[in-house]
């Protein structure tokens, strides 16, 4: 599917008065490719070879250090009880969820966001980290809505915009993503913006753009914030699985290991990769070793369908047995219609009214491109199927470039009896990557081998 | 609210990326991506002028990375993106005559530095421009590397205790101080830079930042000269403006606005031309002790509350840092160390509004703030000399 002319370019009304001087050079460019190009001769970035000389690490206290930055803020918070300490302590909080996956910690900033907003009512920052802790709950309107409100006390600041950009792009909202990620990268050409673009690439089915856009964000911090980087990498890597360079992908998931030993989403990178090789053994390993510091649901699951796949089904079982706990952690620490979970209730034999409900539930609260293509999956399940292909047509209207979603929309044409249809978008799921998934991948050829000669 | 510059700290926390688009698994939900952490590098927090150990100089030190807790102060450093300037006018005309510019290179606690001095158009830009005069290497932890060069300056680079001191949610809750000092344990990153002599015993100063953008371009990111002058009388949308912009325009372009703010505040416009150019000035010949110049001790709340008022037992009840100054260079504390005893609790005493002084402590913070430092800038404008600006 050929993604639409000029998705990165400018809407009408803005084309009308950029900046000058991008208006003199920014004819013929799409924006975000000319701000990359621009950056990469600034900074005289000629690649990314990749070796560790160059490269700044996460240092093996970082965890610890995080934990006695918290219990620092937390102790002075109930002494100062002032805005820019509760601040402090909500990214603190909000970076640990990030790395150590303890989902409490979100309701942890959840309150200490709300103390900061209580110290300094409507302040910027306040706003901001509040946004920040409704998109952790997948409370997208309400972080949209905070975002906004911190906009128009700074306009000047393009932070608000980016976070109120990320809402947009839960909620399916992305050609307002898309304008607000294009003020951002120019205001604060950067990593956060150059990861933003990255992302708008992936979802436009760009990946030569979204490549080049993850290798910036890359070295725009490798040297002095190697998480960070360490970040980007797996992204780039995550991507280059996408696409089957499994090779170039596990450069990348080494490189971040390097960078940041022990790093789970690093692990799992690999992982992937080494399920995509059909080395069950060694994903095994890893996605063992990935789930061991910080139990994510994906992950788990990933490795129950390792397992599922060679033939260790008691292990498999084990392992999805776990998922399941995730459903009141999350409810627990207000984290809504998580669609890992409700994906996994549709494809390991969960309730399947209650996934369905769910999955309308949160297609109808935030519309992003993945809950729409889960929602379509759902009524696939229960066998609404003309309402299934209503609903994957609209994940894929951009051209998104996933494996996932094309083999879903391929299966629901197929159950429709469109065999031509289904044809063409399995073979599309095929070409992309015939290893995308260890527990659809054999599904996905089984049903390509039976459509062979039709029509 | 905050009376000095913590704008940038607020900004900081504000990169998370939410990334969906999960690729290759359609469970990933959306991602949240790491902070991002230069831009505390570039925050300026306070500026200092006073008398160290030179009788016939003076003292400057510029803080950034603020609110740094103990245990992320190993992690300290500059940006060696960013130029840091402290800037000098030497003849009232709020023009940059000399600029001392810092730059690190490298990464990690102990940091490559270079000082160049440039002077005339040189000083004005933002750039790398001037004369080398010092190079050397930051401090790490409580270690103290004393950069010196052949005309007795000095330049001190590292982490220490945050001097700034100040009951910050007292005022947020609208006066209601209780003494607790909010940056007691903190540290920052100070650049403290010691100039022997001077020509002329009148100057005025401010501490600006800068980067390149993405065309290389440099850009100023920040600015900082006397305490609260962005934060008080420049609207919201207007504050980041007011960070690039430069003192000798700010008379032409921020006079009405501070007109504005001033009448909203009941006051007059006088003011506007004594607060504007938002510059620190001192007077080396006389006492430097805020309003002329800045001290790291000057309890700069209390001395704005006090000169409003009227009343010289008002304050925020925090009266002195939590860790003693040095007589000697560096001057500021050693940086808190997670394990170190972190000093008594400063708890001065709290001032209610049961005092009955005439003064209305239901008052919007930000009012008496700005009446605050009306008078301050009033006093100032007396104690300069040369000021046909």
């Amino acid at each position: 599917m050929e993604r639409s002319p000029g998705h990165l370019a400018l809407n009408p009304a803005q084309r009308q008065s950029p900046p000058l001087r991008w208006r003199v050079i920014g004819q013929y460019l799409p924006l975000a490719a000319l701000a990359l190009a621009a950056f990469l001769i600034v900074r005289n970035v000629t690649g990314d070879d990749g070796t560790t000389s160059s490269l700044a690490t996460v240092g093996a206290n970082h965890s610890e250090v995080l934990a006695a930055n918290i219990a620092f803020f937390e102790d002075r918070v109930i002494e100062t009880k002032d805005s820019l300490s509760y601040n402090k302590l909500t990214n603190f909080y909000l970076q640990r969820v990030r790395e150590a996956g303890d989902v409490s910690d979100v309701r942890r900033a959840e309150l200490s966001a709300t103390k900061s907003l209580e110290a300094a009512p409507g302040d910027y920052a306040g706003l901001v980290n509040m946004a920040l802790v409704r998109i952790a709950q997948h409370d997208f309107a309400a972080a949209a809505t905070l975002a906004t409100s911190a906009h128009e006390v700074i306009p000047s600041r393009p932070d608000a915009l980016a976070i109120l950009g990320d809402a947009q792009m839960a909620l399916g909202k992305y050609d307002e993503a898309t304008d607000n990620y294009r003020i951002y990268l120019e205001k604060a050409p950067g990593f956060a913006a150059f990861s933003r673009q990255a992302t708008l690439a992936e979802i436009r089915g760009n990946f030569p753009l979204a490549e080049q856009f993850w290798r910036a964000a890359v070295d725009a911090e490798r040297t002095d914030a190697p998480e960070n980087s360490a970040w980007a990498r797996v992204q780039l890597g995550n991507l280059l699985t996408t696409a089957n360079r499994l090779s170039e992908a596990k450069v990348e998931f080494e490189t971040a290991l390097r960078v940041y030993p022990a790093y789970n989403f690093a692990q799992a990178g690999l992982a992937q990769v080494a399920a995509a090789e059909g080395d069950d053994a060694r994903a095994t390993e890893l996605y063992t070793k990935a789930t061991a510091r910080v139990p994510l649901p994906q992950f788990i699951i990933a490795l129950g369908d390792v397992y599922q796949r060679a033939g260790k089904s008691a292990d498999a079982q084990r392992q999805f047995a776990l998922v399941g706990a995730f459903d009141q952690l999350f409810e627990a620490n207000g984290i809504r219609n998580d669609l890992t979970l409700i994906a996994f209730a549709l494809d390991h034999g969960g309730d399947l009214n209650l996934a369905l409900e769910r999955a309308r539930l949160a297609y109808a609260e935030r519309p992003s491109l993945a809950a729409t293509d889960l929602y379509a999956w759902a009524l696939y399940r229960a066998g609404r199927l003309d309402d299934a292909a209503k609903k994957s047509a609209e994940a894929l209207r951009l051209g998104t470039k996933d494996p996932t979603f094309l083999f879903h929309s391929g299966m629901i044409e197929l159950a429709r009896g469109n065999s031509a249809t289904a044809r063409l978008l399995l073979q599309q799921a095929f070409d992309l990557n015939p290893k995308f998934s260890v527990q659809h991948a054999a599904e996905l050829k089984t049903a390509l081998q039976s459509l062979k000669g039709t029509k | 609210m905050r009376l000095r510059k913590l704008s940038i700290v607020l900004a900081a926390s504000a990169i998370g990326v939410a990334a969906l688009g999960a690729i290759p698994a359609l469970g990933a939900d959306h991602k949240d991506a790491p902070l991002t952490k230069a831009a505390a590098q570039s925050d300026i927090n306070d500026l200092y002028i006073f008398k160290g150990e030179s009788a016939a100089g003076y003292t400057a030190i510029i803080t950034v990375n603020p609110l740094t807790s103990p245990a992320d102060t190993g992690s300290l450093q500059l940006d060696p993106n960013t130029v840091y300037e402290l800037k000098a006018d030497t003849n009232g005309d709020a023009v940059p005559d000399v600029s001392y510019k810092l730059t690190v290179s490298g990464n990690g606690p102990i940091q490559d530095v270079t000082v160049r001095r440039a002077t005339g158009p040189d000083a004005i830009t933002n750039g790398i421009a001037g004369e080398v005069i010092m190079q050397g290497k930051t401090s790490a932890g409580a270690g103290v590397t004393t950069i010196t060069d052949s005309t007795g300056r000095k330049l001190y680079v590292g982490p220490r205790d945050d001097p700034f001191f100040f009951d910050l949610a007292g005022f947020q809750a609208g006066l209601k101080f209780t003494g607790v000092d909010t940056f007691k344990g903190t540290n920052v990153t100070a650049i403290v830079f010691e100039v022997p002599s001077v020509p002329t015993q009148q100057l005025g100063f401010w501490a600006t930042t800068s980067k390149k953008d993405n065309l290389g371009n440099w850009v100023q990111l920040d600015r900082m000269a006397r305490p609260a002058i962005n934060t008080v009388f420049v609207p919201a949308e207007m504050k980041d403006a007011f960070n690039n912009n430069t003192p000798d325009r700010d008379l032409a372009i921020y006079k009405n606005t501070f007109i504005a703010s001033l009448k909203s505040l009941g006051a007059g416009p006088d003011l506007a031309s004594v607060l504007l150019p938002d510059i620190l000035t001192v007077d080396l010949s006389k006492p430097v002790k805020y309003l002329n110049g800045r001290a790291p001790a000057d309890d700069v709340i209390d001395i704005s509350l006090q000169a409003i008022t009227g009343n010289a037992t008002i304050g925020d009840g925090v009266n002195a840092n939590d860790r003693p100054f040095s007589a000697t260079f560096p001057y500021l504390a050693a940086p808190n160390t997670a394990s170190g005893a972190p000093g008594a609790p400063n708890t001065g005493s709290s001032l209610t509004s049961e005092d009955g002084n005439g003064v209305s402590w239901t008052l919007p913070a930000a009012l008496i703030v700005a009446a605050s430092l009306m008078a301050a800038a009033a006093l100032v404008q007396r104690r300069r000399i040369g000021d046909e600006v």
